[in-house]
């Protein structure tokens, strides 16, 4: 192979300061993603388990649309075509007076994906606790809040605890996607880097080193959660 | 168990790099086309009028034209009586991994030589030059980079544009926000749906934009050239033999004006005649035999 490699270019300026901008830029999109998905996730998970039949149906169209329309298509909808749906003003302060636009957009298209994601996620961990404990809760005079509040939840967390960990391992890696619309993370720093110096395994290896190390804090951080969380008795 | 698992792994990594490494023989493209019998042209597939795939699907273009005429010089070098010319399309995302791994023999598309790149790769002679300026709506107002304080402007990804930009906006201290699209289409894209001021890009794929928007009335393209910038053929490293053939061929083609032709056929009707700084090159590079 006819390649010049040189790794030493990565620690020089000012390519390991696009490195690093580029994966603060990663975090802050997962971070500020996850902060929507969580609670909309949450809220349209319960949502999924109601006896009503409309709020079942209205959340069942929520979660096929954002779940089943591929992250890079929701991307370009919010940038592309939601500001021009907006009264001209707004459309244009989304677009121009918005301090970084362009990642609050990738930030509304990552969190309301995960968010549909995440509801599937909670449906299946309320439904997951057995009936019993609904009934028993039943039984001691809670009411449907209450119960799931104290009863359901906190079992249901606990047994999607580990999928949730794959969840926020998926959007790190889904914050890529966000460089399309002109977000400069971390893949799209390596590819600047790959583009002026022409050393693209090196820029591509660094970035990848750097989703891996992140994927890892990640799963210490929740390795550890789960063990304060762990209840005496199985679930 | 793990530890020795890393162990092993760091054997097997060691052991290959040095293979990686090491093909460093000189001029192994030209091996490879006498091999061959073949002249590998990596090319863009939508870099109209350098290089792209025209309505019958087949690679065209300024750059192809050059190249083809590049081809059949290596073969008449070569000794080779009916060179073949295969046509691989590239990205700027895997230009350099085919030139190293040799799957490419030569890159005819619109890259722009740098210092940075050639430690990487080799250039050919200048075909063109990049000349970077400003796409605009008539209404704005805007005539040149002193008109962008506190607005927007594009880039195109994948372009050197970022550099001179910066080092133009620093220099005249004028404050913008950057906004990086990917391809020239979304660039007209943002300027149309007032997402940014301007957009910055060389100044013949301007041209081409300018040519098939759909409201080209509305636009214009201004500014005093931002950057001169050397529209080039890439070879591998130590393909000096190579190299030596594809440059006596653009100098030859100049000397005898059938450059000039290519150009006037598919640069020009773009708006950016031979004048000036293209024309000072042309007559730099026609090297006497």
């Amino acid at each position: 192979m006819n390649y010049q490699w040189n790794w030493g270019l990565l620690l020089r300026a000012p390519y390991a300061g696009w490195l690093l901008t580029g994966l603060g830029w990663t975090v802050a999109l997962s971070i500020a993603g996850w902060l929507i998905a969580l609670p909309l996730g949450t809220t349209i998970g319960i949502a999924r388990t109601s006896s009503s039949r409309w709020v079942l149906r209205l959340s069942g169209f929520y979660v096929s649309v954002f779940r089943n329309i591929p992250l890079l298509l929701q991307m370009f909808v919010w940038f592309f075509v939601v500001p021009e749906l907006l009264p001209a003003k707004l459309g244009l302060w989304f677009k121009r007076d918005l301090p970084a636009p362009e990642f609050w957009t990738a930030v509304l298209a990552l969190g309301f994906y995960t968010s549909g994601r995440l509801a599937e996620l909670f449906r299946a961990g309320l439904q997951a606790v057995p009936r019993g404990q609904r009934m028993a809760a039943d039984a001691t005079g809670m009411n449907r809040a209450q119960a799931l509040r104290y009863v359901v939840m906190p079992q249901a967390l606990r047994i999607i605890l580990p999928p949730l960990t794959s969840e926020f391992m998926s959007i790190v890696k889904n914050s890529s996607l966000a460089l399309t619309i002109g977000v400069l993370e971390l893949t799209a720093q390596s590819r600047q880097i790959e583009n002026f110096t022409f050393h693209g395994f090196e820029a591509f290896g660094a970035a990848t080193a750097f989703y891996v190390l992140v994927a890892l804090v990640l799963n210490l951080v929740m390795v550890c959660l789960q063990r304060t969380l762990a209840l005496p008795v199985a679930v | 168990m793990f530890v020795r698992k890393i162990s092993l792994l760091t054997v097997v990594v060691a052991a290959l790099l040095p293979a990686l490494a090491g093909a460093q023989e000189a001029d192994t493209a030209l091996a490879r086309i006498q091999q061959n019998k073949a002249v590998t042209i990596g090319f863009r597939e939508s870099a109209a009028p350098f290089a792209y795939l025209n309505e019958s699907k087949q690679a065209s273009g300024y750059s192809i034209d050059i190249c083809n005429r590049i081809a059949q010089e290596i073969g008449r070098k070569l000794n080779i009586p009916h060179i073949e010319t295969r046509y691989v399309p590239v990205t700027p995302q895997t230009r350099i991994p085919l030139i190293a791994n040799g799957t490419v023999d030569i890159e005819c598309g619109t890259t722009v030589n740098s210092l940075g790149r050639q430690e990487q790769v080799d250039f050919s002679y200048a075909v063109a030059l990049a000349e970077g300026r400003l796409l605009v709506k008539k209404t704005s107002g805007i005539q040149d980079l002193s008109d962008l304080n506190g607005k927007i402007v594009a880039l195109a990804a994948g372009t050197t544009a970022e550099r001179y930009v910066r080092a133009a906006l620093d220099r005249n201290k004028i404050n913008v926000r950057v906004l990086q699209v990917r391809d020239n289409a979304e660039g007209l894209l943002a300027v149309n749906s007032q997402r940014v001021d301007a957009f910055v890009n060389d100044a013949v794929l301007l041209g081409g934009v300018l040519r098939t928007a759909p409201n080209k009335d509305d636009l214009a393209i201004v500014g005093k050239p931002l950057s001169f910038e050397q529209v080039a053929f890439m070879v591998g490293k130590n393909n000096s033999g190579l190299l030596t053939i594809v440059n006596g061929t653009i100098a030859r083609l100049l000397a005898s004006g059938e450059l000039h032709r290519l150009y006037d056929q598919w640069i020009t009707p773009y708006g950016v005649p031979i004048e000036g700084e293209v024309d000072t090159l042309f007559k730099i590079e026609a090297i006497a035999e």
